[in-house]
């Protein structure tokens, strides 16, 4: 028998990788040549959380493991590349390379052994990976190469680089990188990859018994996911400038993350860019009330006031809208769109 | 450095008294995780949210802290059976439960700093002279002593493990709801009423987290962060525990609290809290090793016999 090609070449997933390529581009030159500072500053925050809840999708969306350690692999990736700057004469280009590596291999580890027992998925898994946080935290506060409870001036470290020359440097490397979480995004609705994660979302033990390889399959996109939201970390920690644990690994990222997540819809690859819209605007919106507890109810009861109305999302509302008496695509269908 | 028996023995006796106390908030959380499928971290919350009502009526209003409860158990009561409603009501997966649990947490911690300010509270002045004096232990340990509200911790862990884990295994309530986690449908079939049964579980789950809030209100200053500093003792207790099990839990707690404050006796103390996560992170590395072995069992032992119920299923 022919093994089937792995990704199965069409001309709208073509169309695709151009447009989501074109945009990148044009973003990368438009923004930082028009824009004014608190634009870039605004659109480089925006390109970070559509990056963030892209490449939480990848495989916690896809193969319906809600994960709580996003916020860890991009703190992992902030401090990877702050500790790269501060200790190494190697450029921002390594750093990246290193917080995706160093973000990917803790991804790898736990998911080498959060997978191999069938009883860690749903809130379990949750729960592992949101510990996973207290114990990167307590790790970074403690030893001193990487932060030793003092924080890392990374500004300090960036001045004669390229990207240390200002926010519309830093933007384009965030827009870089977002696109390329698209790209991975899109790979993972078109291919079998993609539907392979989807069947061990919708059938787990179905999949597995025709032939799924799902572990090896969890392992590896989780480690994609976690080396994306490290990469991503790398001009996090320059844009920020000053980097402090309490900061970087808060619940906030990985809560964010996720109502971008539901908010958008994970049905279409495209749902966690549209959810981070909305959040980012809000965030914005919450800035101007001035009092953090207030604003911390509002994005509690907004996260509830989401699951509890649109389940499926905006993508999922706008299926619904376009095919009535369909109830979106989360069904057993296998393939998303 | 040299310890001296005496200082490991009082760490220790400390470590499990404070394990006690965890095993308290730990009760609720295993019970409605283990038995209705909801992790609910909002129950550590409204542990939290109980022990500010108790610092309030003790302090303002001059109450004894025991009496705080006519007021906290009903309202906890109240909360569960409400949180518990709105999850069938949206009929939410596990997934989706977790998460709107975690909204109500962010919910409680930001109307705690609201109502009860950012600050540490602590209502030690005005709690009766009996809870206040240290007590030492009689004659052949009189070096060791223990504080009142370690000893209530004590107490009241015994009593309300002891009670959960008696009405669980020998009230038909207790095995109805047993008998719901094995399988809700055929529980159904044989009468089991599971909507009201979880709504009363989830109730007195939460009436648990008022005693356990009034506790810690005696025991220690609070401040509207406490959730996030319990929640990975909590957790890994419920997990190394066996969920659904409030003594697995309970004695979860014991240990990783003695270990957590011995391992504080000869290293430094900042890393104390990660002997939790360090227990958790063994269990989990032992987890590859487990399946290989589960896999052998299993292929050796192919029609291994398994509870009826769930074949069923």
């Amino acid at each position: 028998m022919r093994p089937r090609a792995w990704i199965e070449p069409d001309a709208p997933l073509l169309r695709r990788v151009a447009g989501i390529v074109v945009v990148a581009a044009l973003a990368a030159v438009l923004v930082p040549v028009l824009g004014s500072n608190y634009i870039v500053t605004f659109s480089f925050q925006f390109v970070v959380w559509v990056a963030l809840a892209l490449s939480w999708n990848v495989f916690s969306g896809n193969a319906g493991y809600p994960s709580f350690g996003h916020g860890v692999f991009f703190g992992v990736g902030i401090y990877a590349t702050a500790a790269v700057l501060e200790h190494t004469d190697a450029g921002f280009l390594v750093a990246m390379l290193v917080a995706g590596l160093a973000a990917g291999g803790v991804a790898l580890v736990v998911g080498l052994g959060v997978f191999a027992s069938p009883r860690f998925k749903g809130d379990l898994f949750g729960l592992v990976t949101l510990a996973l946080a207290f114990v990167v935290t307590t790790v970074v506060s403690n030893v001193a190469f990487l932060d030793g409870g003092t924080g890392v001036f990374v500004r300090e470290h960036t001045r004669g680089l390229w990207v240390g020359g200002g926010i519309r440097h830093v933007f384009v490397v965030g827009v870089a990188l977002a696109a390329l979480a698209a790209l991975v995004a899109l790979a993972t609705s078109r291919t079998r990859w993609g539907t392979a994660l989807r069947s061990i979302r919708d059938e787990e033990a179905v999949a597995e018994s025709l032939g799924v390889p799902t572990y090896r399959y969890k392992v590896l996109t989780f480690a994609v996911s976690g080396a994306l939201g490290g990469l991503i970390g790398a001009p996090q920690a320059v844009y920020l400038g000053y980097v402090e644990v309490g900061a970087v690994f808060a619940l906030n990222v990985p809560l964010f993350v996720i109502m971008m997540t539901i908010l958008g819809g994970s049905a279409r690859w495209w749902g966690p860019a549209i959810g981070a819209a909305a959040v980012v605007v809000l965030r914005e919106v919450l800035l101007g009330i001035g009092s953090p507890e207030l604003s911390q109810i509002v994005i509690g009861v907004f996260l509830v006031v989401v699951i509890a109305v649109l389940p499926q999302g905006i993508s999922g509302a706008f299926d619904r809208l376009r095919q009535p008496g369909r109830s979106g695509v989360r069904g057993a269908s296998g393939v998303s769109r | 450095m040299d310890v001296s028996t005496t200082a490991l023995a009082q760490t220790l006796l400390n470590g499990a008294l404070l394990g006690c106390l965890y095993g308290c908030i730990a009760l609720g959380l295993t019970i409605k995780w283990g038995h209705l499928g909801i992790a609910d971290f909002f129950h550590i919350s409204v542990v939290l949210l109980a022990a500010y009502i108790t610092f309030t009526l003790v302090t303002e209003a001059g109450w004894h802290p025991f009496a705080t409860l006519l007021v906290t158990a009903p309202a906890c009561f109240v909360v569960g059976v409400a949180s518990q409603w709105l999850f069938t009501r949206l009929d939410a997966d596990d997934t989706t439960s977790l998460l709107l649990t975690f909204g109500l947490f962010i919910v409680a911690e930001g109307v705690a700093s609201q109502l009860w300010s950012a600050d540490l509270k602590s209502m030690r002045r005005d709690l009766p002279d009996g809870l206040r004096e240290a007590i030492h232990l009689p004659a052949p340990l009189d070096r060791l002593a223990v504080t009142p509200p370690d000893l209530l911790s004590l107490v009241l862990a015994v009593v309300m493990v002891g009670l959960a884990s008696w009405s669980l295994r020998f009230t038909r309530s207790g095995r109805a709801v047993q008998a719901m986690r094995q399988d809700q449908p055929i529980a159904e079939a044989f009468g089991v009423r599971a909507a009201p049964l979880a709504l009363a579980v989830s109730g007195l789950a939460a009436l648990s987290a008022s005693v356990a809030g009034m506790a810690v209100a005696v025991k220690m200053p609070l401040q509207p962060q406490l959730p996030l500093h319990w929640i990975g003792v909590v957790v890994v207790a419920c997990l190394l525990g066996g969920l659904g099990r409030p003594l697995g839990a309970l004695v979860a707690a014991v240990v990783l609290m003695m270990l957590q404050n011995a391992w504080s006796l000869w290293f430094a103390p900042q890393w104390a809290s990660a002997v939790t996560y360090g227990v958790l992170v063994l269990y989990l590395a032992a987890q590859p090793l487990s399946r290989v072995i589960r896999e052998r069992l299993t292929h050796e032992r192919p029609t291994r016999e398994r509870p009826a119920v769930r074949s069923l299923a």
